[in-house]
Formats: C-alpha cells, structure tokens, sequence
C-alpha cells in the first residue's frame, strides 16, 4: 500500500509534469513506475521553503539546480539567490538583474583578484629563493678562496720552517771556516727580525684564513636553511589538486563537455561554470 | 469558562485514515496548526460548560503512520518551549538518528507534514537533511538529493 499525502494539487502536477520539456542534455528523469516521488508530492511552495531553510551555500545551490528542471526553476529565484549575496558580498546595492546574475558577477570578479594576489604572492616567493640562491653562490665562492689561500699559506708556513730547520742546523751543526760562520750569523741576525715576523705574518694570515672559513660556513649554513624554509613555503602556494593528480576515472583522458559536468556533479570541483 | 486545571492535559488527534492519537497538550501544540485549532476551540465555545477535556483535533491531511513520527519528534522537542535545560549534543544526535531511521518515502511525507502542521524545527531539521544527509557510507550531499528525488542518474 502506498502512503501518499493526497494534497490538493497533487493531481495538478501529474498533468503539469507531463507539459515540462526534458532538457536536449541528460538531466535525469524522474523515475518512472515509482509511485511516491518527492517530485510529485511536494508542491512548488514547500520547496521553495526547503530551499531557502536548508542552510544552502553557492555551490550546493548549483549542484541542486542541475537535478532537474523544476529545481532548476526554483532555485534560480532571486530570494535564495540575495541571500547569499548579501552574505558573502556585502556590499550590495540592489539593481535590476537578478540576484544569480549578481552573484555570479562578484564571484568571478573576486575569484580573478584571489588569482592575481596568489600569483603575485607566488612570484615573490620565487624572488626570494633566487635572491638566497646568490647569496649562497657568493658566499661559496668566497669560501673556496679562503681555503685556497688558507692552503697556500700552511704550504709557505710549512716552507718557512723547512728553511729555518735548515738554517739553524747549518749554523750549529755543520763544520766551517771561521769566517764564513761569522759572516752567516752576522746575516742570520740580520735576518732574526724580518724572519720573525714573517712567520707571525704567516700564523696570523692562517687563523684569519680558518676564521673566516668558520664564519662563512657558519653564514652558508644558515643561507641555506633559510633557502630550504621559502622552498617549503612555496611548495603548498604551487599545488593544484585538479592539475597535480593522475585521473582517477579512467575516462577522464578525454574530458567531454558531458563529462566535465558529471565531474563537477560528482567532486564538487573548484571551478563552477554552468550557472 | 470552566475547566479543570490538570497537569497533563491529553489532545486526542485524528488522521486521515480514522485512527486516533492521544498526546499531551504541550507536545501537540508544536505543531501551530494544532495549536490555533485549539485556541480557536476554546474562544469559540467560551460559553459552554466544557466538560470533555479530551479535545479532537481532526486532521485530514496526515496519515497516522506520519502523525505518529511527527508526535515523536515533538514529543522529544517539547523540552525546548518549556525552558528546561536541554543538552544541544544529545539532541542533535537524536534528531540525526531520527532522520536516518526513518525511510525515504516517510520523510518525504513527514516532511509535507511538518509543513502542513506547521512545525518550524521539524522543517528545518528535514530541510537541512535533504541536502546534507550522512548516510552511514558517507555519501556526498547532491548524491543524497539525487537518491532523494528518485532521479535516475
């Protein structure tokens, strides 16, 4: 037995269902042989009612609208529509489209500004990583000349106490004439100061050498960490969902008109275009 | 007018189909068809001794099955009217039960009942199921609307 709400207009809307033109694209039909439809049943005002109350957002309402013809009719009204327009797009001044029309206006308006500050957020990102990518190189750079010179200098410095070894055995050890020994020690005395020096000069050239060295590691490091910071603040800014991912349905290769729609119908998608 | 004070006055409703159904006084005038009805009842018969406290309202709109769901619901709402202190979580929880207990052709016709009878939270608890209805396999909210409608897709 069938437990049907026998309302007045019942009988009306068979008649009137029947008059409706099934749109050319698959808007499904209502289905047939069963006897308690909602379709039917509930007449035009209750659903405006439904509609208005049952907390519908911009999306839902679209995705509503494209079930079938009569929801299609009722839900491009300009009540539902209003509302939503004054919520999300406040400041609103009342003219003489129709409210869908509006809404549909400010939304495409400030979904183009969102993508412009997000391209422009993104290109600054961008602008640092290549600003701390130079950093980086000139700092290496500068590293790779300290080592070399900081090499250069132990070789000198390793040099200078070779000759100085050599020298002082010469004077100590090895045997000569009377003369000539004078004479050398008269040099090597000469020489005492500068030689001194010389080899402070050395050892302080080599601990600035390995003092920058630490410093400039220490700064490379830290570039470096700053660098790989943006890099991960980019990363989230540059995902896509849509664009990202391999299609889940095997159809999705060759994306029709028809199929689009059922995606969006499906998924929810980002992007609305049938309004 | 005379009438018996009683703390649990009964209204006795009558549906479509001729069968009854007894409910508080509170929990019936939820319903804010019920509740004119009765009003206008008892300014109407100011001046006749009413000794049958039990009133029958008749309504040739619902079907019992309907009426019985639609008492429940208000019978657990009654609470809110009242003032008495009531537990938001609890309540949702039970009205999410309700909904998802009840079958699709019953809350089609709950819901044209609700509108009848005019009873606002009942409306907007179904209203606001129809599109965002969790099914226990968590189906999407137009995929809900579409089993809703009985389209074939």
């Amino acid at each position: 037995m069938v437990c049907l709400l026998i309302s007045n207009g019942c009988v009306n809307y068979h008649k009137q269902l029947r008059r409706w033109k099934w749109p050319p694209f698959n808007l499904p039909e209502a289905g047939e042989g069963c006897e308690d439809m909602m379709m039917l049943v509930i007449p035009d005002k209750l659903w405006r009612r439904v509609l208005e109350i049952g907390g519908l957002s911009y999306k839902d309402l679209c995705c509503v609208s494209i079930t079938c013809w009569r929801i299609h009719r009722l839900s491009d009204e300009d009540l539902l529509w209003s509302r939503i327009l004054s919520s999300d797009f406040p400041p609103h001044s009342s003219s003489s489209s129709s409210s869908k029309s509006l809404y549909k206006l400010r939304f495409e308006r400030d979904r183009d500004k969102r993508k412009v500050t997000h391209q422009r957020a993104v290109l600054r990102k961008e602008s640092q990583i290549i600003e701390h990518s130079r950093k980086l190189r000139d700092m290496e750079t500068r590293l790779a000349q300290e080592t070399d010179r900081m090499r250069a200098t132990l070789v000198e410095l390793s040099n200078f106490h070779k000759v100085r070894q050599a020298s002082s055995l010469a004077l100590n050890n090895v045997w000569q004439r009377e003369i000539t020994r004078g004479r050398q020690k008269q040099i090597v005395e000469q020489c005492v100061v500068p030689a001194e020096s010389r080899h402070h000069a050395l050892e302080m050239e080599l601990r600035l050498c390995k003092m920058l060295i630490s410093g400039l590691e220490k700064a490379c490091k830290d570039e470096k960490r700053r660098l790989g910071l943006v890099e991960q603040e980019l990363q989230p800014m540059r995902y896509h969902p849509l664009r990202d991912q391999k299609p889940l349905i095997p159809g999705d290769a060759q994306c029709t008109g028809k199929s689009k729609k059922l995606k969006r119908f499906h998924g929810q998608g980002k992007k609305i275009t049938s309004w | 007018m005379f009438r018996t004070m009683s703390s649990k006055k009964m209204i006795t409703l009558k549906s479509l189909d001729g069968q009854t159904l007894e409910v508080e006084e509170a929990v019936a005038k939820k319903s804010l068809m019920i509740k004119n009805m009765i009003e206008d009842d008892d300014v109407m018969d100011d001046d006749v001794e009413d000794d049958d406290e039990d009133h029958v309202v008749h309504l040739r709109k619902v079907t019992h099955k309907v009426l019985e769901k639609a008492m429940e619901y208000c019978k657990r709402h009654v609470d809110e009217d009242e003032n008495k202190v009531v537990n938001e979580n609890e309540l949702k929880a039970w009205d999410q039960d309700f909904v998802v207990k009840t079958d699709k052709s019953t809350l089609c016709n709950l819901l044209l009942a609700a509108y009848y009878l005019n009873i606002e939270s009942l409306l907007l608890l179904l209203s606001k199921n129809a599109f965002h209805h969790k099914t226990s396999e968590g189906k999407k909210p137009m995929e809900d609307m579409r089993i809703l409608l009985e389209c074939q897709q």
